[in-house]
């Protein structure tokens, strides 16, 4: 709304940029912690669902792959750390899902936060995103737990480092889900072309199978899903105790950030017509 | 001297033909979203300013771009053309309860409310026993808003934006729901605001209007059509909403209608002066009981044989002329034109004033005044009833008239026209706080008693 000299206005605006997130952090804790509790809202057992999600998954998914389907792609893996390997993969997915599945209905299922209220809408992804991430990372917590329990604490240091990848994973999700919520203001097929990306996308992301599983030929395809890398290298990290490959974190943080800043333009600018189109 | 903590400057806002909204998309995406010059302006080159401690009232008819405006300012919604300076915490109620989320309770969503005007959670728990003492719906802030009244959502809303710690309160139509005693404590809190904040209140009350603003900026078709003192420009937006509604409908008495003896019967007023003893002088005052009139509306609500059409009915003055505005306390006529269709005889024409509420507040027949010497008409005749009488002072707000026109006798008749709301109107201010109505006082004395002691 100002007009300033152009560079200190640049610095101004890359400042906002950076840390409106943190600027916003009441704001957004507070809904992040209403959107938990409206989660199990009605339900019996509320909040301990958080906890009894990922330990029922945990069984399903031994149950279905590790006894019915006896799914040992690319992996040697036996009982627990059979378990704990499958769940790494599960829950990453679902928690990226989680995000992105409900992205495009962030804005267009917030009317009056489009119109009615002055509302810092660039938050709302951050909402869902912290809204998802305590079930995340209590599952994580828990296959820790287990994992510890039968293979000891030498995989301690690789699994908690292993978490770094989070990161650029959090940002990835974010700038996804600011480009999918805006567009899909305009264009309401995002809802349903999502949610069939996503059914693709489990199959295309080493969750059921590890990366060496895929013939040569899909492994480039494979290794593009924005889940190849966090999913792999936890599964490293967890259950062997080693250290993500710097080079490729670096890299897949770059890629991240770039995502991070399009999505924010994305959004930025798809805002103003928001208002037509809600 | 104080610097503006509002200006607003040259806002235009044009609802561009949307378009496809792929197109629009794409061309938001690309940067290159023009304005089309050809859509219609729905605010043209609006332009403000207000200092910290003043009140400004908006006032316009429907799709003037009040609301449009105020979003405007609050940032919902962008300007086509202009721009917005603020200084200082906006707060706005601009449709109640917009923001609350409904399976959230109150507390939770006074907390959420905070945060969105940027208060640290410190002091939002600060806050919380004043917030929740102003709403005073007690236990009821513990429940989801969504078992609230509309009354009670109110009540939370507006404690929200009076404890943010505002520089610029924006409050749109919000008091319109409040029982009276919110509403007095609203009006009472903002009277202590605007004595630091700027205050911007849009509202159809006009009395409240011209009780709290200073100044009025009066919006027509989006553009600023006056900006001025409060009650010049809500006087002149009534005389002018009144010439123009006015239209044909009550320049008709010019019509000398056959008139036959029944105004002869309802005599010249007799100058009995049942005035107030302090009509002079309430008439100079604030208080002073103006009533505005629209129009009369034939095609109102109503029922009858249809024997007798109404064609007009107004009050006049003295002289027959329709008045737009009349005063509490005033001597003034009911006046009903109307138009037999078939042969009537003994006819009777009667009226009754209604509050807002539908009771009854007084009104009168033509039938004892004109039983020895009954009117008949022709089908085809015209007729007039009048009746002169002193209105009596009106507690500010909406009233009716109903009309009606029958044959027969007071005990038995029948209706040929019965018009539910002949004439609407409007009082804007008044001394009148108990009762109905206010009755001319001959005389008030107050004095000690000599020799009392």
């Amino acid at each position: 709304m100002t007009i300033a000299g152009g560079r200190a206005a640049l610095r101004t605006r890359l400042r906002e940029f950076c840390l409106f997130p943190f600027r916003l952090r009441g704001l957004i804790g507070r809904l992040a912690m209403r959107e938990i509790a409206s989660r199990y809202k009605g339900s019996v057992l509320g909040i301990l669902w958080t906890v009894l999600g990922p330990v029922l998954s945990v069984a399903v998914y031994a149950v279905v792959f590790g006894m019915i389907f006896e799914s040992r792609v690319g992996t040697r893996l036996e009982g627990l750390a059979f378990v704990a390997w499958l769940f790494v993969g599960v829950s990453t997915f679902a928690f990226f899902a989680d995000v992105i599945g409900r992205a495009p209905h962030l804005v267009v299922g917030n009317v009056a936060y489009v119109k009615k209220v002055i509302f810092p809408l660039h938050a709302i992804p951050f909402v869902t995103m912290l809204g998802g991430l305590p079930q995340y990372l209590l599952g994580m917590l828990i296959a820790a737990i287990l994992l510890v329990s039968t293979a000891g604490t030498a995989v301690l240091t690789g699994m908690l480092v292993s978490l770094i990848v989070l990161l650029p994973m959090i940002l990835l999700i974010i700038g996804i889900a600011w480009a999918l919520s805006a567009v899909s203001v305009y264009i309401r097929d995002v809802a349903q072309l999502t949610s069939y990306a996503l059914s693709l996308l489990i199959f295309l992301s080493p969750v059921f199978y590890s990366l060496d599983a895929v013939p040569v030929a899909f492994q480039g395809l494979v290794g593009w899903s924005p889940l190849a890398f966090p999913v792999e290298a936890i599964r490293a990290g967890f259950l062997d105790g080693s250290l993500p490959d710097l080079l490729h974190w670096l890299r897949y943080t770059a890629g991240a950030v770039v995502t991070y800043v399009l999505g924010f333009v994305c959004f930025s600018r798809l805002k103003r017509g928001f208002a037509d189109f809600v | 001297m104080q610097t503006n903590i509002l200006e607003v400057s040259a806002v235009s806002k044009a609802y561009d033909r949307i378009g496809h909204p792929v197109r629009a998309l794409w061309e938001h995406l690309a940067g290159r979203r023009r304005a089309d010059g050809s859509a219609p302006r729905v605010l043209d080159e609006v332009s403000f300013a207000m200092r910290g401690g003043e009140t400004l009232g908006i006032i316009g008819s429907n799709g003037a771009g009040k609301s449009t405006l105020l979003q405007i300012i609050c940032g919902t919604i962008e300007p086509s053309a202009g721009n917005v300076r603020l200084h200082g915490r906006v707060a706005a109620l601009l449709e109640l309860g917009a923001g609350f989320n409904p399976e959230f309770s109150g507390i939770d969503n006074v907390r959420i409310a905070a945060s969105l005007y940027g208060l640290s959670a410190r002091q939002i728990e600060a806050a919380l026993p004043r917030i929740a003492d102003f709403a005073d719906i007690g236990d009821a802030i513990e429940r989801p808003v969504k078992t609230y009244s509309s009354g009670m959502f109110m009540r939370l809303a507006f404690a929200v934006v009076a404890h943010v710690e505002a520089d610029i309160l924006i409050i749109d139509e919000a008091l319109a729901v409040g029982d009276v005693l919110f509403v007095q404590k609203c009006m009472r809190f903002l009277r202590e605001f605007r004595k630091r904040g700027a205050l911007l209140f849009v509202s159809h009350d006009f009395s409240s209007v011209t009780a709290l603003c200073d100044r009025a900026l009066w919006l027509e078709n989006g553009r600023v059509r006056l900006l001025d003192d409060a009650r010049t420009v809500v006087e002149a937006y009534l005389e002018a909403a009144y010439a123009k509604k006015q239209g044909g409908a009550l320049a008709r008495p010019d019509e000398p209608a056959e008139v036959d003896s029944a105004t002869s019967a309802v005599d010249r007023p007799r100058d009995d002066d049942g005035a107030d003893f302090r009509h002079e002088l309430l008439a100079a005052s604030k208080l002073r009981n103006d009533i505005r009139i629209p129009p009369f509306d034939p095609d109102g609500a109503g029922f009858g044989t249809g024997l007798v059409r109404i064609r007009s009915v107004a009050l006049v003055d003295g002289e027959g002329k329709p008045q737009a505005w009349i005063t509490g306390g005033e001597e003034l006529a009911l006046q009903v034109d109307f138009e037999a269709q078939a042969d009537l005889a003994d006819l009777i024409v009667g009226f009754v004033v209604r509050d807002r509420l539908g009771q009854i507040l007084f009104g009168d027949n033509t039938y004892l005044s004109c039983m020895d010497r009954p009117v008949a008409l022709a089908g085809g005749d015209t007729g007039e009833a009048r009746f002169v009488f002193r209105l009596p002072y009106l507690p500010s707000g909406d009233y009716a008239v109903t009309v009606g026109i029958a044959s027969g006798t007071q005990e038995d008749h029948v209706q040929h026209q019965w018009l539910h709301e002949a004439l609407v109107f409007r009082c804007e201010a008044s001394h009148v706080h108990t009762g109905l109505v206010g009755v001319p006082m001959k005389a008030i004395t107050l004095r000690r008693q000599e020799g009392d002691r």
